[in-house]
C-alpha cells in the first residue's frame, strides 16, 4: 500500500496521455461489455427453450395449412398440439413497435402453463372475446395501456381483408413470464380466428405448431415421423426442440459469437498495440528515473514490479470504468429496441472476465518494458541521461 | 580509526566494442569512518567510476571493496541494492529528484525500502526537511524549486534512511556560486556534526576545500594531495 501513492503519482505524470490511454481502453471495455451483453441475452433466449416441446415449422418459414394439425396430434408421443402465427405492428409511430402473436386460445396458454402466469379470470375473457389480447406486463407500462383499453395496432407485415392494416384490440388483461427474459418484450397474444377470418392472405396457416411430447428422449424420433407426414406435400415441415428452434433462429442473424469475438478481438488487438508502444515511450521517458530508483536501493524486481504495477492500475480501472459503462448502457439499448432483445444484462462472469482481460492487457502490453526495466543498468541509464 | 571504505588492488576495465580500456590500475584506499574526503582529477580519470564502485552502482573487474564493513564486489544485484539502501546516500550533480512527486515525497522514497510505519516516515521526513532548511516547501514539486533547494531535497534525501556513507558526485557542478557554497556548507556540517563519512567527486578546488582530505586521482591510480583533518573551509 505504501507503494501505491509512488505507483499513482507514476501513472500521472503525462496526464493527457494517461487520460487518452485511459478513454482508448475504456471504449474497448464498453464495446467488449455491451456486446458480450447482448450475446448473453440472445444465448438466454435459447437457454429457455425446452427439450420436451418441439416445434414444427416450414424449413424457409413459410406458413404451413392449419390442416395438418390433426395428423400431427395422432402421432404416437404427442401430448399436445397448438399452433399461432406472427405479425409485427406498430402503436402510433414506428417507435412503438408491437409483437403480436395470434394464438390457438382453447390451447396454447394451457400447454405452456408452466411458463406463462396469467390470472384466470382474464384468461377466460381472453377466450371469449374475439378482439381481445392480452399483454406484456412490460407493453403495458410501456404504451401506457390497461385493462379495458381499445388500442389499434398498424400491422407491417398483416394486411386485412378490408385492404387496411389497423387491427383493433380489447385488452382484456396482462400476463408474465416469469423467469424468462421474453418478459420485456412487447407482446400481444390475440384470438387466431378474429385474425385467420380478417386477414388477406394465407388464411387457413399457422407459421408453426407446437408439439409437448411425453418422453423428452423420444424428440428426434417423433419429430422424424412429424416431418415424414409431410416429406412429399407442397408444405414440407421441419421439426425441432424448441431450443434447438431458437438456435436456429438465432443462426439466421448469423454467428453472433463469431462477430462479438471478431469485433472485441480486433479492438484489442489495436489496443494492445496502442498501449504497448504508449508504455514502451513512457518507460523510454523514465529509463533516468528508474535507474536513480534503482541507485536508493529499489531492486530490479522491484523496479520492474512498479512497472507492471502502473499498467495493471491503469488497464484494469479503464476496465472497470468500461464495464460500468456498459452495465448502464445495457438498459439504454434495451430501450431503443423496445424490449426485442429481452434480458440485456452484464452478467458477473463476463465483468470478472473483463477484468482477467483488463490483467492480461496490461501484462501483455507492459512485458517488454517491465523486463527493460529490469534489464536496466544504473550506471549506463544515468551516464546517458 | 575504523574504515568507512577500503579498496585493495582494485581493477577496472571498460569494453568498448573492441578496445579494452583500464581505468582504475590496482588502487588501493582506506577511507577512516567519519572522514569528508574530496576525489579530483581531470575528466576521464577514473574518479567517477571510483565513486560508483564505493557507492555500489559499480563492481570491479579485479580486487576487493569492503564499505561499511561489508565485501560489497561479491554481493549479487539484489543484495547490493538494499546493502544501498541502508548504507549509503547518494547526492547528484543534477539532483535527479522525481519530478511528479513533491519534495516530502522525493525524500520519502528511501523509506519505502525500510519498514517505517507511515506516521514514522512522515516525522523523519520532516526531521530531514528541516536539516536542511525546507519546511515550507514540504508540498513543492522539484519544478516550484530553485537549483539550491533542490540539491537540498537530495542532501535531505540521501540522509533520510541515516547511511554509514554520503556518496556526492559534483553535488554543486549545476549551482552558482552562492547556492554552491551554501550546500556545500550543509554538507560539511552534517559530516562535522553527525560524522556521517562522505565521499565527493568534484572539479572545484574551492569545493574540494570544505573536504578534510583530498585525493586526486590520475590515470587510474590515488595521489593523496594533503591531510587537510584540522583544515577550515574558506
Amino acid at each position: 500500500m505504501k507503494f501505491f501513492r509512488l505507483v499513482w503519482a507514476g501513472l500521472w505524470r503525462k496526464k493527457v496521455r494517461t487520460i487518452f490511454t485511459l478513454l482508448s481502453i475504456v471504449i474497448a471495455f464498453v464495446l467488449f461489455g455491451t456486446l458480450q451483453g447482448i450475446d448473453t441475452a440472445f444465448k438466454q433466449l435459447v437457454d429457455q427453450g425446452r427439450l420436451n416441446v418441439l416445434v414444427t415449422q416450414n424449413p424457409a418459414g413459410l406458413p404451413l395449412p392449419l390442416a395438418d394439425l390433426s395428423q400431427i396430434e395422432a402421432v404416437h408421443g404427442v401430448t399436445g398440439v397448438t399452433y399461432r402465427s406472427l405479425f409485427i405492428g406498430d402503436y402510433q409511430s414506428l417507435r412503438n413497435i408491437v409483437i403480436v402473436l395470434p394464438i390457438d386460445t382453447a390451447h396454447y396458454i394451457a400447454l405452456n402453463r408452466n411458463i406463462f402466469s396469467v390470472s384466470p379470470t382474464q384468461l377466460a375473457a381472453f377466450q371469449h372475446d374475439r378482439t381481445g389480447a392480452l399483454i406484456t406486463e412490460s407493453l403495458a407500462q410501456r404504451l401506457h395501456w390497461k385493462v379495458g383499453d381499445h388500442v389499434p395496432v398498424h400491422a407491417l407485415n398483416a394486411q386485412k381483408k378490408d385492404g387496411g392494416s389497423d387491427w383493433t384490440f380489447d385488452i382484456v388483461g396482462t400476463f408474465d413470464l416469469p423467469n424468462n427474459p421474453s418478459r420485456e418484450q412487447s407482446l400481444l397474444l390475440m384470438n387466431y380466428d378474429y385474425f385467420d377470418t380478417a386477414r388477406a392472405a394465407d388464411t387457413g396457416t399457422v407459421l408453426s405448431y407446437q408439439v409437448n411430447i411425453a418422453d423428452a428422449s423420444q424428440a428426434a424420433a417423433i419429430s422424424n415421423t412429424i416431418d415424414n407426414l409431410f416429406a412429399n406435400s407442397a408444405h414440407r415441415t421441419l421439426t425441432q426442440t424448441e431450443k434447438a428452434s431458437a438456435q436456429g433462429q438465432l443462426a439466421q442473424i448469423g454467428d453472433l459469437d463469431f462477430f462479438v469475438e471478431a469485433i472485441v478481438g480486433a479492438a484489442f488487438a489495436t489496443l494492445l498495440l496502442l498501449t504497448g508502444s504508449t508504455l514502451m515511450q513512457a518507460f523510454r521517458e523514465r529509463i533516468h528515473e528508474f535507474a536513480v530508483m534503482k541507485t536508493l536501493g529499489f531492486t530490479d524486481g522491484g523496479i520492474a514490479t512498479l512497472v507492471v504495477s502502473e499498467a495493471i492500475l491503469l488497464s484494469v480501472g479503464a476496465a472497470v470504468i468500461g464495464l460500468l459503462l456498459a452495465h448502464a448502457l445495457l438498459p439504454a439499448v434495451g430501450a431503443l429496441a423496445q424490449g426485442q432483445i429481452p434480458g440485456l444484462h452484464l452478467p458477473w462472469i463476463v465483468f470478472g472476465a473483463g477484468i482477467a482481460g483488463g490483467v492480461l492487457l496490461a501484462l501483455a502490453s507492459v512485458l517488454p518494458a517491465a523486463w527493460r526495466a529490469r534489464r536496466l543498468s544504473i550506471i549506463d541509464a544515468l551516464a546517458v541521461h | 580509526m575504523s574504515s568507512v571504505a577500503s579498496l585493495h588492488n582494485v581493477i577496472k576495465r571498460y569494453v568498448r566494442g573492441k578496445q579494452t580500456i583500464e581505468v582504475l590500475h590496482q588502487l588501493d584506499l582506506e577511507v577512516p569512518s567519519g572522514q569528508f574526503l574530496a576525489l579530483m582529477g581531470p575528466s576521464g580519470s577514473g574518479k567517477t567510476t571510483l565513486l560508483n564502485l564505493i557507492g555500489g552502482l559499480d563492481r570491479p573487474t579485479a580486487g576487493e571493496v569492503i564499505v561499511a564493513g561489508e565485501r560489497i564486489d561479491q554481493l549479487s544485484s539484489g543484495q547490493l541494492a538494499k546493502w544501498r539502501a541502508r548504507h549509503v546516500g547518494f547526492v547528484f550533480q543534477f539532483y535527479n529528484l522525481m519530478p511528479m512527486l513533491s519534495a516530502e515525497r522525493n525524500i520519502e522514497l528511501p523509506l519505502l525500502l525500510t519498514s517505517l510505519s507511515s506516521a514514522q516516515r512522515k516525522r523523519n521526513v520532516a526531521a530531514a526537511l528541516e536539516l536542511v532548511g525546507l519546511t515550507t516547501h514540504a508540498k513543492h514539486k522539484p519544478s516550484e524549486l530553485s537549483g539550491g533547494q533542490q540539491q537540498r531535497v537530495a542532501i535531505a534525501r540521501a540522509l533520510i534512511a541515516d547511511p554509514t556513507l554520503l556518496v556526492c558526485d559534483e553535488p554543486t557542478g549545476d549551482l552558482d556560486r552562492a547556492s554552491a557554497s551554501d550546500i556545500l556548507g550543509l554538507i560539511q556540517t552534517l559530516n562535522r556534526q553527525q560524522g556521517k563519512a562522505v565521499i565527493m567527486v568534484t572539479h572545484d578546488q574551492k569545493a574540494a576545500d570544505y573536504a578534510s582530505r583530498i585525493l586526486h586521482v590520475d590515470k587510474g591510480q590515488l595521489v593523496e594531495a594533503a591531510d587537510r583533518s584540522a583544515a577550515t573551509a574558506a
